[in-house]
């Protein structure tokens, strides 16, 4: 082999080598996406995730990441560019962090053909747009979620109880329609041990009513669904608070007579979905509940399998926005997709999950959000209870506050929330003083962000 | 003189890789902290950062929150430092007795809490030490026919769950320094305070406190920087509640910093511990030098 021969091997060499290499990279696609603990996540990872790599070679990497530390890890490394996740997921309270670092999805919604009206209108509201990005789509709704009120039936139509609470407050008892009525019967149900209920002899005490407590998100997330629920929006279009309304003080005082008189005391540890378990246990008659709990609430080995009934939460009496029914916020969340360069493939792959295989993604997620999830035979009939769940959890979507998705919501009205009705319930300031504090802290803030003069 | 000079220079030399060292690790975040003190700077929009001067000091200063958390910040520091140095004192003394055998494996296993990560040490305690139903102390508590309170949950008592704990895990520190001091005292002290009468807490107070008045200084220093800054056992065992019962500036700041976002404000809390702890260290370092230097 000459000089010559042999340079034109090694150049061949070469090209076959750097092509071969080329083309192994176009295939090795990796999608990596920041979650948030939960069955939906691991039905991303465990289901979802090998199932793409298998039909398409395209790996999905799924990363479960401490839920208090999502949004934070998320936009750190979203602030350094360092695109270390192309997906990230959150709830649509704080999308409002990221509008600098996603993509506007339009075109790859236009592009692939993924319907969103396969979502209940504030779904799209909610879970999709943004204020900070208007007339964008900015996310895809994976588990819009809102709480509901669920109650231990049997006790409501046990006679001894029905007669008892008759005779107590001259009226039916029943599943409470009002907050105000929510307040009587939590406060009927609320018993010490050695007392009898339903017939049978107490061995611990039962309360009336409970939610997670905990300082910072669970008393913030409680309070804040009552808030809603009085018609409160937080401020109106043109950023003056509307949080100095009198109904705010009447929800804070409502809200600390309830639970520190008819909640558990273990409540103020719970942060969000832990305190189920006394519920499945037979320890709560009344309790607030996010549809990822159900689960446990519903536990086969617990006594109030069976025995649970769904309603959407109650009606605030007099409430300022004319609501019919009790209205929270609409959590949960949904998928943005960050500016990295597989931005594309990482939308492919959301439209497969959750349109191309709509109804897959219900069964392995239980999380229920599209019109075809309430409207499937096949979901309904999952598990023994969704027959009575599914209704009641479609009937509360109906009537859900969407957040406003400007940057500061966290702080002026999540964070906001935290402060007013801590320092309420611990007696550190009366209603009046928290009321003041905040509605001047979220001028502040607007006044910050050039919102308002 | 040349040859001082060239020894002073030399020296220097000797010491320029720590200090750049330091100055890269401690200097650049304390000024980027400083930096951001002065700056509005929310997480959300990070890169638009607007220079405010000192008013993210002074709306510190005028947040009830803010001197809520130092009062807190300040009760908490000193339970731990008394309760730290009290104890540290008393356990290594009586190790130091002739009677004790075992001695290493008794350090050894007081040196336990002090090498658990606090967080961990948090958990057990909140799960297995302060929880109201099961928990040890009210298990021992009921034993005597006393109430089972809520530790932890109680605004009355979380202050001083969370002292307690985070002692315990500082103890260790107190008792191997003062353990270690303990051994360098001469026998001949103890032997002429036996001789002139002296009881065991009569040789703890004339004898061993005078003699570990230095490492008591080292050793306070120590907690006092350490608790003052103290987060991951509080985090683990209230989250800084009820209420604001427990809400050090260390949790403060972070709950500015993450959950508002408000990473200028959260800098500026930082900040103003960090100088709060440089002029109480060094107030201590030099009040406590010379009383150490008329007394020994």
């Amino acid at each position: 082999m000459n000089k010559r021969i042999r340079k034109h091997v090694f150049a061949g060499g070469l090209a076959l080598g750097m092509i071969s290499a080329g083309v192994a990279m176009a295939q090795d696609v990796t999608i990596r996406w920041a979650l948030h603990p939960g069955a939906e996540a691991d039905a991303v990872v465990n289901y979802f995730a090998p199932k793409y790599e298998e039909e398409t070679g395209v790996r999905v990497i799924g990363e479960i990441l401490p839920g208090n530390t999502l949004r934070d890890q998320m936009s750190i490394e979203a602030i350094g560019g360092t695109g270390r996740w192309d997906m990230g997921y959150h709830s649509p309270g704080w999308f409002g962090s990221f509008v600098d670092h996603v993509i506007d999805l339009t075109p790859l919604i236009e592009k692939y053909g993924f319907d969103i009206n396969a979502y209940p209108e504030l779904v799209i509201n909610s879970h999709m747009k943004s204020n900070a990005r208007p007339g964008e789509i900015i996310a895809v709704p994976t588990t819009p979620a809102a709480p509901m009120l669920i109650v231990r039936r049997d006790w409501f139509e046990h006679p001894d109880e029905q007669a008892a609470f008759e005779a107590e407050f001259g009226r039916d008892l029943r599943v409470p329609e009002t907050w105000a009525e929510l307040r009587e019967v939590a406060g009927f149900f609320t018993r010490e041990a050695g007392e009898t209920l339903a017939g049978e002899t107490l061995d611990r005490s039962v309360y009336g009513w409970a939610d997670a407590l905990g300082s910072g998100a669970g008393i913030t997330r409680s309070f804040i669904v009552m808030l809603y629920s009085t018609g409160i929006s937080g401020w109106d279009e043109d950023f003056t608070p509307d949080i100095d309304h009198p109904i705010v003080i009447e929800a804070a005082e409502y809200f600390v007579d309830l639970a520190q008189n008819t909640a558990p005391r273990e409540a103020q540890n719970w942060s969000f979905l832990e305190g189920l378990q006394m519920f499945r246990d037979g320890r709560l008659a009344t309790a607030t509940m996010w549809p990822q709990g159900v689960g446990t609430v519903e536990d086969p080995e617990g006594s109030a399998a069976g025995n649970t009934g769904y309603s959407p939460l109650p009606l605030w009496e007099g409430n300022i926005a004319g609501y019919t029914q009790g209205t929270p916020f609409l959590g949960g969340g949904g998928v943005f997709v960050f500016d990295t360069p597989n931005a594309e493939e990482a939308f492919k792959f959301l439209n497969w999950m959750l349109q191309e295989n709509e109804i897959e993604w219900g069964v392995q997620s239980e999380q229920f959000s599209t019109r075809a999830h309430f409207a499937s035979e096949e979901l309904r009939n999952l598990r023994p209870y969704y027959p009575d769940f599914l209704p009641a959890y479609e009937q509360v979507l109906e009537s859900v506050f969407i957040r406003q998705g400007i940057p500061e919501w966290g702080s002026v009205m999540w964070n906001g929330t935290t402060n007013f009705i801590t320092d309420i319930y611990s007696g550190d300031l009366t209603p009046q003083q928290a009321q003041d504090r905040w509605v001047r802290d979220m001028t502040s803030t607007f006044q910050r962000a050039g919102y308002i003069e | 003189m040349a040859r001082h000079r060239d020894k002073f220079t030399r020296g220097w030399w000797f010491i320029l890789p720590g200090l750049i060292l330091m100055t890269i690790v401690v200097g650049t975040p304390l000024l980027m902290g400083f930096y951001y003190s002065l700056h509005d700077v929310f997480l959300y929009s990070f890169n638009d950062q607007v220079f405010v001067g000192l008013d993210n000091y002074r709306r510190a200063l005028e947040d009830p929150l803010y001197i809520n958390a130092l009062q807190i910040t300040a009760i908490f520091t000193v339970g731990c430092v008394v309760t730290s140095v009290g104890l540290g004192i008393l356990i290594a003394f009586l190790l130091n007795a002739r009677q004790v055998r075992f001695r290493a494996m008794w350090v050894a296993l007081f040196l336990i809490p002090f090498v658990m990560t606090p967080v961990v040490g948090g958990i057990a305690w909140r799960f297995f030490i302060w929880q109201q139903e099961f928990g040890v102390v009210n298990q021992v508590l009921a034993f005597f026919g006393g109430d089972k309170p809520y530790w932890l949950l109680d605004r009355e008592t979380a202050l001083l769950a969370t002292i307690i704990t985070n002692s315990w895990h500082l103890t260790p520190l107190a008792i191997l320094v003062f353990y270690a001091a303990l051994t360098t005292i001469p026998d001949e002290l103890h032997e002429a305070g036996r001789v002139d009468g002296a009881g065991p807490f009569q040789a703890l107070w004339y004898i061993v406190l005078p003699m570990l008045r230095p490492h008591i200084l080292f050793v306070s220093i120590i907690i006092i920087t350490s608790a003052f800054r103290e987060f991951d056992m509080i985090w683990a065992l209230t989250g800084g509640g009820p209420g604001r019962s427990t809400s050090v500036l260390s949790i403060f700041a972070y709950n500015r910093g993450i959950a508002n976002q408000d990473m200028g404000m959260a800098n500026t809390i930082a900040f103003t511990m960090f100088i709060i702890m440089a002029v109480v260290a060094w107030l201590y370092i030099t009040l406590y030098r010379r009383r150490v230097g008329e007394n020994t």
